[in-house]
């Protein structure tokens, strides 16, 4: 079967210098998940170095903790989401859901019968 | 996500609020590879416009060679010539866009203007209050602070 044209989307929030985007949220949902950051960096494949970066960054930006963290214990700490975290996390799946809903109807409206290689129009 | 075609965000021509948060996007077209984005378009506008490929990436600030990749991409993924160059004679150089990319074009933006209108009203409508609300914290602690 021949690729088709299809429409890719990336969704984030700015906030004045850094940015909540799909990476920070699948960090968060892992945390969630996973317990801690740790543990989410392994399932994820992301160091430790970064995940620690991506996070200190975003919650200077917000000016208020996205995780509550507890130090130390085997496994580096246990962390959650803070209800804040919660509710960020929350509003940009919302709003990613939404969007990649439209921007897929709204691709299909205007790609319809579009056609480009020369090969289709021989067809 | 390269820039290299040319994805670059939607909004980024759109001033900044006063708001923390604000909404930022990124759409593109793709077959195997991505190959079509706001650069891109953005480009055949402006060879569209100015008649020559040398011409339009100088009026962008992007370099002859960046240019001629995007349109070689474009070119490579859909199996069509989307900018028709006349090679010698009066009109040497000079470049206009083929049905296919004026199509191609004009949908692409028919796409994005439809796209960013719901996504603004979308982002406003999810975090409504929220940006307001944090702002007005985050500036409560920088004046304790202080």
């Amino acid at each position: 079967l021949k690729e088709t044209v299809k429409a890719k989307s990336r969704l984030w929030a700015s906030i004045d210098e850094g940015c909540f985007g799909p990476g920070t949220a699948t960090l968060l949902e892992f945390v969630a998940k996973t317990g801690s950051i740790k543990k989410a960096c392994d399932e994820m494949g992301m160091s430790y170095r970064k995940a620690f970066n991506v996070l200190n960054d975003l919650e200077r930006e917000l000016g208020y903790a996205v995780l509550s963290r507890q130090q130390g214990g085997k496994d580096g700490g246990r962390s959650v989401l803070t209800e804040e975290g919660k509710e960020l996390l929350q509003r940009y799946e919302r709003f990613v859901a939404e969007c990649d809903d439209f921007v897929k109807k709204a691709f299909d409206k205007h790609f319809k019968g579009f056609t480009y290689s020369d090969e289709q129009d021989k067809a | 996500m390269s820039t290299e075609n040319g994805t670059e965000n939607i909004f980024q021509e759109e001033p900044a609020t006063k708001q923390s948060l604000r909404a930022g996007a990124k759409l593109w077209l793709a077959m195997e590879d991505d190959f079509f984005g706001v650069g891109a378009a953005r480009l055949l506008a402006m060879v569209e416009k100015t008649g020559a490929v040398r011409t339009a990436s100088r009026e962008m600030g992007m370099s002859y060679s960046k240019a001629m990749k995007i349109l070689a991409t474009v070119e490579h993924e859909l199996n069509c010539v989307v900018v028709s160059r006349r090679v010698g004679g009066k009109s040497f150089g000079r470049a206009t866009l083929t049905p296919k990319g004026k199509d191609l074009l004009k949908r692409y933006e028919m796409f994005t203007e439809e796209c960013k209108d719901f996504i603004k009203q979308s982002f406003a409508k999810h975090f409504d209050g929220y940006a307001c609300i944090e702002n007005e914290r985050v500036a409560e602690e920088r004046v304790d602070k202080d």
